[in-house]
């Protein structure tokens, strides 16, 4: 089977037998600043976080009390099929604990991460985690290559405070082909004294939400259908074709069409300070709150930078993570879209929010509703 | 320019039919309803289907012609705008000897009234937000197209009204228009599992989302006729 590209497409390819690498997790030893000072493993607390299905975060504190700590999580890789539009549009997924985007892992500065990644037996092909908040082995990517019914445990440490994508990054074509399959998401490292803005004033949240944007680029058949495929991987050869041009069939919060809107929209209340953490593993995204505003926006998504401020719409870009934290001040429905509003209404990338409180008619309000026009 | 173009699209259609004899078989499908008035409207058991429009299209009637895969037989026509649908019209009724026509918001209603489910309290109540009021409560039933008949069928026997293909009325969305003409109304009443209002133009209601609320998943058309 050969695609338009000349990609020969076989299980080979798939599993990339051949350039496993096993995984070695050894003490750090040497050492010359505070951020790569060596910590005794051993005697460090440990601490297991349960991950939890975007848009969610797992519990977390804002401040931290204690001192660092390994925060043990654990993944597993599930090839699924999954429905990614109203039409019923298919794609087989690749995705870490079975969702698009994959779960966030929240953390602070100085604390260590450690991953136990698994595979189930029953999927079809290799995978791996590439962390960009970690530093060494292409993100852990050469780590933690493992095949269908494998283990790996993964260790880093937490040592650049902000928000950060990780995603699946088995080598070749395979890299943009897992993650236009879903298989991205987004670790959070908190400052340990928390967020602040400019001038070092905490700034705390009510609530935080996980917003993955996804680009999909799903194959047609020679009447513009979608194609559906029996099998995780089937799809390789035609979807290389789609990709190379660029052009997404869908832009979607998520995992799909609808998954932030109506019954799943997202809830607030006036006074609530919310923060909105975007991820966008693989294109350029231009979140925009319609109605509302990034009151401080860590763009680039790193907590180390002051926020800026009373933002309209803000840029994140392919393989970043960005923040953006807004106090609600009049109810009703908001959309969160991407402001390429193309993407956002006819491909997909629309979320809601729906907010609880008062009206207030000093900040808007109709005065004259729609007519005739008066002479 | 477009709605001329619809003109002079009937007035070739009337010549090219005029002395053929009546074509029956696109009335085949329509039973007698009774009203709330008591009268008698004939309505079409099923919405106008993809080998009806193929037949128009063939007749030269019909000049979109979607490249999209047909599976089903029958399966509902979708995509179409306002302007295709009274090109349907004008064909078929020049085919049929006339009287075909859409049903107005009322008579669809009446149609649907024992598929009516009551309408849950309003997200918001204060009047300052009526515009977000129905937020996340209208049923929208997705999944792609299905054959005609598919989903539930009336009392009346009429069916799919509920079904994921939404249906242009003849009542105009706008105040001051009588809905039988082509002309100037900006955008007509669609009814299904909701009520929405549809651009002219539109074929194929946003796919991703709005700014707030639910949009048709796909669109197409149903005919009655009074005699």
């Amino acid at each position: 089977m050969k695609n338009g590209n000349g990609f020969q497409f076989s299980r080979r390819n798939l599993l990339g037998v051949g350039v496993i690498t096993a995984a070695a997790a050894t003490l750090v030893t040497t050492a010359a600043k505070a951020d790569d000072a060596p910590a005794d493993i051993s005697k460090l607390p440990r601490v297991k976080q349960v991950l939890v299905a975007p848009p969610m975060l797992p519990e977390h504190e804002q401040v931290v009390t204690g001192g660092p700590k390994i925060i043990e999580v654990t993944m597993t890789i599930e090839e699924k099929k999954i429905v990614i539009d109203k039409e019923g549009t298919e794609i087989w997924a690749f995705t870490y604990n079975g969702t698009v985007p994959g779960p966030m892992i929240v953390a602070h500065e100085g604390d260590y991460v450690e991953l136990t990644l698994k595979s189930l037996a029953t999927n079809a092909l290799e995978h791996n985690i590439d962390f960009h908040a970690s530093t060494g082995a292409l993100g852990g990517g050469a780590l933690t290559k493992i095949l269908p019914g494998q283990e790996v445990v993964l260790r880093w440490k937490a040592i650049k405070p902000g928000v950060f994508v990780y995603h699946c990054a088995p080598g070749d074509v395979m890299i943009p082909y897992h993650v236009v399959h879903g298989m991205n998401g987004a670790v959070m490292v908190l400052p340990r004294d928390g967020l602040k803005d400019a001038k070092g004033n905490a700034l705390k949240y009510d609530a935080a939400y996980f917003i993955g944007e996804q680009d999909f680029y799903i194959p047609r058949d020679e009447k513009g259908t979608f194609k559906k495929y029996a099998s995780a991987g089937e799809d390789l050869p035609e979807s290389l074709d789609v990709m190379r041009g660029l052009i997404p069939s869908h832009v979607v919060f998520n995992g799909a069409v609808g998954a932030l809107t109506g019954d799943k929209a997202l809830k607030a209340k006036v006074g609530d300070n919310i923060l909105f953490i975007h991820a966008q593993a693989n294109r350029d995204s231009r979140p925009h709150l319609i109605g509302g505003h990034g009151d401080y926006v860590w763009e680039t998504g790193k907590f180390a930078n002051p926020p800026e401020v009373g933002l309209e719409t803000w840029f994140i870009r392919g393989g970043s993570a960005g923040a953006a934290l807004y106090r609600f001040r009049q109810p009703g429905i908001y959309a969160y879209v991407n402001h390429n509003l193309i993407e956002a209404v006819m491909l997909g990338a629309t979320a809601h929010v729906k907010v609880d409180g008062q009206w207030n008619d000093d900040l808007m309000m109709q005065v004259a509703k729609p007519g005739p026009i008066k002479a | 320019m477009l709605r001329s173009a619809v003109a002079i699209a009937v007035g070739a259609l009337v010549l090219t039919w005029a002395g053929l004899p009546r074509d029956v078989s696109l009335r085949e499908r329509m039973v007698p309803v009774r009203m709330a008035d008591g009268h008698i409207l004939l309505v079409s058991s099923i919405e106008v289907t993809a080998a009806d429009w193929a037949r128009c299209a063939k007749d030269k009637g019909c000049a979109h012609r979607p490249k999209a895969a047909l599976t089903l037989q029958p399966q509902p026509m979708t995509g179409v705008n306002w302007f295709d649908v009274n090109e349907y019209l004008n064909w078929a009724n020049a085919r049929s000897g006339g009287g075909l026509r859409l049903p107005t918001k009322e008579e669809w209603r009446w149609l649907n009234r024992s598929l009516e489910k009551p309408k849950p309290p309003p997200l918001f109540t204060d009047p300052r937000l009526a515009w977000a009021a129905e937020y996340g409560q209208e049923n929208s039933p997705g999944g792609p197209a299905r054959s005609s008949g598919a989903f539930s069928t009336t009392p009346d026997g009429i069916s799919d009204l509920d079904g994921n293909v939404w249906e242009w009325t003849m009542t105009c969305a706008a105040k001051g228009y009588d809905g039988k003409q082509l002309r100037d109304c900006p955008a007509f009443v669609v009814e299904g599992a909701h009520e929405a209002e549809i651009p002219v133009f539109l074929r194929n209601p946003a796919a991703g989302g709005c700014a707030t609320g639910t949009p048709p998943t796909y669109l197409g058309f149903r005919l009655v006729s009074d005699d």
